[in-house]
C-alpha cells in the first residue's frame, strides 16, 4: 500500500514527530532518574528489591499514551489543517486512508515505544551500576516489560488513528480518549475489578507489566483485547470516514 | 453540443432542513471553460464538493467521463482541484506539500519542480505555507491540481486573494489550459474577470439552475438600455411612447429606454428633426445578466432595477 508510504512523508515533512518523540522521551528519562535518585527514600522501598527495580524498568510507560495522541493528531489533524481535502482527492476509497494510517501509526508507536524503552532500560542499568547494585530481576522479565511496553504503544498508536476517525474533530477526540484513559477507565477499575481486564487501559496495563485490575490476563490474550479493540474502532472509524461530508 | 465531460443529474442535497442544491442538470462540454456562477450561498461549492467525491449527494448523480469520482482509479490523475480553504499544513513547505500529493496520487514526482516554475513559487518552495499569503496559496493549490496532468480541471473561487495582476495570470492560465484541450470547470461569484475567461456559462441560486449557454449567447440575449441626452427631452418621450415604448426621465435632458435599439430612436429623431447630444447603448456586462438572473430567482417583489 503506496499510502503508508504517503504517511510516512507526512510525518517526515513536519515536525510533530520529532516534538512527540522528543517530549515523551525527556519525560521517560527524568521519571527513570528521579526514581534512581529517590527510591530508596521512600519506606519499604528499596532499589535492591524487586519491586522498585520493576518500578524503574516501567519509567516509560507514558509511551502508550503519548503514541494515543499521536495517532489521534495524526488521523483528526488533517481535519483540522484543512488537508483531509487532498487526501481524500487523492484517495477518495477512504478506509484505505483510514488502515494506512493504521499501519504507519502502529509502527511510529512501535519506534516510540522502543526508543523510550531502550533509553529507560539503559539509564536504570547505568544508574544501578553507578550506586553499585545489582539487578535483581530476571532478564526474561526485564524483557518482558520492555517488550509488553513497546507492544502496547504500538496498539495505542492504531487506537489513536480509530479514535481520531471516529471524533473527526481533535479536541475532542483528545480529550474524550485521555478523559477515557486516565478517569473513565479508573474508576470502572474500582467498580468491576474482574471485567476491567477486557478495557483498553485494562488490558494495555496488563500487557505493559503495570496491572492494578482484580484479575489479570497472560500477555497474550491481553494483546489478543488490544487487537480486537482496533478492529473493532477501527471498523467504526472507516465506516463513518467513508459516509462523512467534507465540506 | 461536443462530448460532455462532466454531467449532473438531478443533483440534490440537503443539509438538515436546508436545501443545499435542489434538482440542478447541467452538461460540461470537453475543452471548454464553463464559468460556474452565483451569488454567495447558491450552492456552488456543494456542487463542486459533490463533484469530487467530498460530499456526498442526497440524490441525483455527478459523473466525470460517466464516472463518479470515488470510482475512479487514479483520480488525480484525471481531475485536477483547487478548492477554497486551508487545504495546506501551516508548518509543511510548499515543496513538501506537493510531494505528498504525488505521492498520494502516485503522480510523477519529476514534475514537481515544473509546477513550482509555472506557477511562480520556485523562490519560495522551501519556506512553509503558513507563512504564504492567500494568492501565494492559490497558485499551490493550482500547481497542485495540475501535477497529475488531468484532462478536467475543477477550481472553486481561484480568483479569491489574487491581485489584479494574479487574476490576469490566472485568466490567461486558464485559456492556455482550455487550448490544451482540458476542460475546465471554474466556479466565481467575482464576475469581471470571467466574462473575458469563459466560453459557457452555468448560472446557479438557491441550488437551482437559472441559465446555461455560451457566453456571447448570455450577454447578447437580454436587452441592455439606451440612454439618449437630447435639449428636446418632452418631445422624443412623447414621441416614444406613441410608439408604444417606455422611456424613463432620468435628467431633464435624459432619457433611458429599455425598450428599444439605438437605431430605432436615432432614426426616430433623425425624422423628427430631434438633435440628439448622446446617443448610447449599453451592452449588457455579464454582470448585469447575471443580477438579472439571480434577482428574478430571488422571487422577491421586483424593485425598480438597479443598473
Amino acid at each position: 500500500m503506496h499510502l503508508v508510504g504517503t504517511e510516512f512523508l507526512k510525518l517526515r515533512t513536519t515536525r510533530l514527530w520529532w516534538g512527540l518523540a522528543i517530549a515523551l522521551l525527556s519525560l521517560s528519562a527524568l521519571i527513570a532518574v528521579l526514581t534512581l535518585i529517590f527510591a530508596d527514600e521512600t519506606p519499604g522501598f528499596s532499589l535492591r528489591e524487586d519491586l522498585a527495580q520493576r518500578s524503574l524498568f516501567t519509567s516509560a510507560g507514558f509511551n502508550s499514551t503519548f503514541a494515543l495522541v499521536f495517532g489521534i493528531i495524526g488521523m483528526a489533524g488533517e481535519y483540522k489543517q484543512g488537508t483531509i481535502t487532498p487526501t481524500f482527492l487523492a484517495a477518495p476509497q477512504r478506509w484505505r486512508v483510514v488502515v494506512a494510517k493504521a499501519l504507519a501509526y502502529a509502527i511510529g508507536g512501535f519506534l516510540l515505544g522502543l526508543t523510550s524503552s531502550l533509553l529507560v532500560s539503559g539509564i536504570a542499568y547505568v544508574g544501578l551500576a553507578i550506586k553499585d547494585i545489582d539487578v535483581v530481576m530476571p532478564a526474561s522479565e526485564i524483557f518482558e516489560l520492555l517488550g509488553g511496553s513497546t507492544a502496547t504503544a504500538t496498539f495505542y498508536g492504531v487506537l489513536g488513528v480509530a479514535v481520531g476517525a471516529v471524533i473527526p474533530n481533535q479536541i475532542a477526540a483528545l480529550i474524550g480518549a485521555l478523559v477515557e484513559q486516565l478517569i473513565a477507565e479508573p474508576l470502572l477499575f474500582n467498580f468491576f475489578p474482574e471485567e476491567a481486564r477486557f478495557l483498553i487501559g485494562g488490558a494495555g496495563s496488563i500487557l505493559s507489566g503495570t496491572p492494578n485490575l482484580g484479575a489479570t490476563l497472560s500477555l497474550w490474550a491481553a494483546a489478543g483485547v488490544l487487537a480486537a479493540w482496533c478492529a473493532a474502532l477501527l471498523s467504526l472509524g472507516s465506516l463513518i470516514t467513508e459516509r462523512k461530508d467534507i465540506t | 453540443m461536443a462530448e460532455s465531460k462532466i454531467v449532473v443529474e438531478g443533483l440534490r442535497k440537503n443539509f438538515g432542513s436546508t436545501v443545499a442544491v435542489d434538482d440542478l442538470n447541467f452538461a460540461v462540454r470537453a475543452g471548454s471553460v464553463t464559468g460556474f456562477l452565483g451569488p454567495n450561498g447558491a450552492g456552488k461549492t456543494t456542487t463542486l464538493r459533490i463533484l469530487l467525491g467530498l460530499v456526498s449527494p442526497t440524490a441525483g448523480r455527478a459523473t466525470i467521463d460517466g464516472q463518479s469520482y470515488r470510482t475512479l482509479d487514479h483520480p488525480t490523475r484525471k481531475v485536477g482541484a483547487v478548492l477554497e480553504g486551508a487545504n495546506f499544513h501551516p508548518g509543511r513547505s510548499a515543496r513538501n506539500h506537493l510531494k505528498v500529493v504525488a505521492s498520494a496520487g502516485r503522480l510523477d514526482r519529476n514534475r514537481i519542480g515544473e509546477m513550482l516554475d509555472l506557477v511562480g513559487l520556485t523562490a519560495f518552495a522551501g519556506r512553509r505555507v503558513g507563512g504564504y499569503s492567500l494568492g501565494m496559496r492559490q497558485r499551490l493549490g493550482i500547481a497542485g491540481a495540475l501535477l497529475g496532468d488531468p484532462e478536467v480541471l475543477i477550481l472553486d473561487e481561484p480568483a479569491n486573494g489574487l491581485d489584479p495582476e494574479g487574476i490576469r495570470w490566472l485568466r490567461k492560465f486558464l485559456r492556455a489550459l482550455a487550448a490544451e484541450g482540458r476542460t475546465v470547470l471554474v466556479s466565481s461569484h467575482v464576475l469581471a474577470e470571467m466574462s473575458q475567461t469563459v466560453d459557457d456559462v452555468i448560472v446557479i441560486g438557491r441550488g437551482r439552475l437559472i441559465a446555461h449557454a455560451p457566453l456571447d449567447e448570455l450577454t447578447g440575449s437580454a436587452t441592455g438600455a439606451v440612454r439618449v441626452r437630447t435639449p428636446d427631452a418632452d418631445r422624443l418621450e412623447a414621441l416614444l411612447r406613441a410608439a408604444g415604448r417606455t422611456p424613463q426621465r432620468i435628467e431633464p435632458e435624459l432619457l433611458l429606454v429599455t425598450d428599444a435599439t439605438s437605431p430605432e430612436i436615432g432614426e426616430l429623431s433623425a425624422r423628427e428633426n430631434i438633435v440628439l447630444h448622446e446617443l448610447v447603448g449599453e451592452a449588457l456586462s455579464l454582470e448585469d445578466v447575471f443580477l438579472k438572473l439571480t434577482a428574478s430567482a430571488e422571487l422577491a417583489p421586483s424593485g425598480p432595477e438597479a443598473s
